[in-house]
């Protein structure tokens, strides 16, 4: 590897950087991109350039936004006094693919993490105190991930919002739909079987 | 449940050897050194995933060799199930399969074949420090209960995040609210655990004491307990104050005081702490009873017995001990016993069926 150019070597070192890029595949990457044409490596480097550049947070829900505010924030046929908060900008795309949810979200950026040195000012938690401030707000839906630091994150919200009269509602865990109750790991059933409801 | 057969490459001291075992008694003969040890490890690994001896994987890769493999074929009432473990120092990967399906996670191993080890480190079990006793329970729990596992794996989870916490508020980083809720967390999985371990001691104990009884001619009791740190029959409340009362004192030290990981198993005899009292005697009477109660007890919850791995402590018993573990050892379970040489285990041996390993470096001869 010593032996390249200078450029390959840094070329190779900042993709190696990216996440879940290893040593090889940076390598791989880096001798694919000498082999293009100069305007599709123009194209890519812009690309990257226009989405950092263009694209910042949403205003209102922290969701990824090009503008002040979001498509979502937009929506003019949109509930706003139902908000579902999400850990990750994805976690807004993967709801939405659902076609179920027609309310606002919250993009907390993150997950309480004390290893990580992550608490609650480190998230957009005061936002959203700032967004239910009006009253308007019935509902708080969180939609954190079912670890254990979303369900840090879940129970302090929980705690923080409860006080303020909005019902505050936790996304079940359980079972994949569509599976086999008998493929389930067993922790997964054991939670399922903890959280039943009645019918 | 009984092994058939063995395969080890490139592991340890072996570089390529499968060994066949009888379904009762097996003597694995050979001088020290040879890799008798090597064998109920490779059987161990395969059943719990880690070595007994708490050493990494790579230690345990054959030197000059990139990777070690472990197979078994193993029978039990209803089954048959091969199981392969792998593990590659360049990749610094472990891969598993079961019946020729490789895993998504090296855990779904754990429990697919149940052994009980008994080594001489384990002689030590009685005075030896609580988180070997822990270890001991965690172990057996482990192969019978899938959820117990995970459980586990939450709670140290939770149990270092809490900790950090615990050093942030310390540090005036958090406030004393923002450990709610790695508390609430903390409660739900160690009250889980606790109790799990409460469980099957409570049914452990009994087979542990008739032991004990049998094997000191009922000279004394021998006993033992398990004792949470957490007040288990209370309700969620009552152990959030329990918590609440340490709370100045884990801030100031920045560690989580109680929990399944300072809980203990004490033993007593005569009433009297095994901990400061038990002679060397007694400690070997209370570590075989332990481990042939752990015997019973996986045969209770999974209706069949493990295969019991005997390393190098026949010789370290006298004739009481050794009549106890005969009497198990004339039940349907499969044994793996090693030594330096072979021991006169008479009452057996008149009933002939058992079967004679020798092992020279590596080798069976």
């Amino acid at each position: 590897m010593h032996s390249y150019p200078e450029p390959i070597l840094k070329l190779i070192s900042e993709l190696a950087n990216l996440p879940g890029i290893g040593p090889k595949t940076a390598q791989r990457l880096a001798f694919f991109l000498l082999s293009q044409n100069r305007g599709r490596v123009a194209e890519l480097a812009l690309a990257m350039l226009e989405a950092k550049d263009k694209v910042s947070y949403c205003e209102v829900c922290f969701n990824l936004a090009e503008g002040k505010k979001c498509p979502l924030c937009e929506e003019d046929n949109r509930r706003r006094d139902v908000i579902c908060v999400v850990q990750d900008p994805r976690d807004v795309a993967a709801i939405e693919r659902t076609h179920d949810f027609k309310g606002a979200y919250h993009v907390l950026h993150g997950a309480i993490s004390p290893m990580d040195g992550i608490g609650p000012e480190q998230l957009r938690v005061r936002e959203l105190l700032g967004r239910l401030a009006s009253g308007e707000v019935i509902e708080v839906i969180i939609a954190t991930n079912p670890n254990i630091e979303g369900e840090a994150t879940a129970l302090y919200l929980a705690r923080l919002l409860k006080p303020i009269g909005v019902k505050v509602t936790r996304i079940a865990h359980g079972l994949p739909v569509g599976g086999d109750l008998e493929y389930a790991d067993e922790l997964t059933l054991a939670r399922a079987l903890e959280n039943r409801r009645e019918m | 449940m009984w092994v058939e057969e063995l395969t080890l490459k490139d592991y340890r001291n072996y570089k390529n050897q499968r060994v066949s075992f009888s379904r009762s008694l097996n003597f694995v003969v050979g001088a020290n050194g040879e890799g008798k040890t090597n064998m109920l490890e490779a059987l161990y690994l395969l059943a719990t995933t880690k070595s007994h001896r708490m050493v990494s994987e790579k230690e345990l890769v054959r030197t000059n060799s990139d990777f070690f493999y472990l197979s078994c074929r193993l029978h039990d009432a209803r089954v048959n199930t091969t199981v392969e473990l792998g593990y590659s120092l360049s990749q610094k990967r472990k891969a598993a399969k079961i019946s020729s399906v490789p895993v998504t996670r090296i855990s779904e191993l754990i429990g697919v074949l149940n052994v009980v080890l008994f080594a001489p480190e384990d002689l030590d079990l009685v005075k030896g420090s609580p988180s070997g006793r822990r270890r001991f329970l965690d172990v057996l729990l482990s192969q019978v209960d899938k959820v117990y596992f995970g459980l586990l794996q939450q709670y140290s989870r939770v149990l270092a995040q809490r900790n950090e916490c615990l050093k942030a508020i310390q540090l005036g980083r958090l406030k004393t609210l923002d450990l709610e809720p790695w508390t609430e967390q903390f409660i739900d999985l160690a009250l889980k655990i606790s109790g799990r371990r409460h469980r099957a001691v409570s049914v452990l104990r009994e087979e542990f004491a008739r032991l004990a009884t049998q094997i000191n001619q009922g000279k004394e009791s021998l006993l033992v307990e398990y004792i949470p740190s957490l007040v288990l029959e209370g309700t969620n409340q009552a152990t959030h104050e329990q918590l609440s009362r340490l709370l100045t004192q884990e801030i100031k030290r920045g560690i989580t005081l109680c929990g399944p990981h300072r809980d203990d198993l004490r033993f007593s005899i005569n009433s009297l702490p095994a901990t400061d009292y038990a002679s060397q005697g007694q400690q070997r009477t209370a570590a075989l009873a332990l481990k042939l109660a752990e015997l019973a007890y996986m045969r209770y919850i999974r209706g069949e017995y493990p295969v019991l791995l005997l390393d190098d402590v026949l010789s370290e018993l006298d004739a009481n001990r050794r009549a106890a573990l005969i009497e198990v050892l004339s039940r349907d379970v499969q044994a793996i016993i090693t030594g330096t040489e072979l021991v006169d285990l008479s009452p057996i041996h008149v009933k002939g069926n058992y079967q004679v390993i020798r092992i020279e470096q590596g080798k069976v001869m």
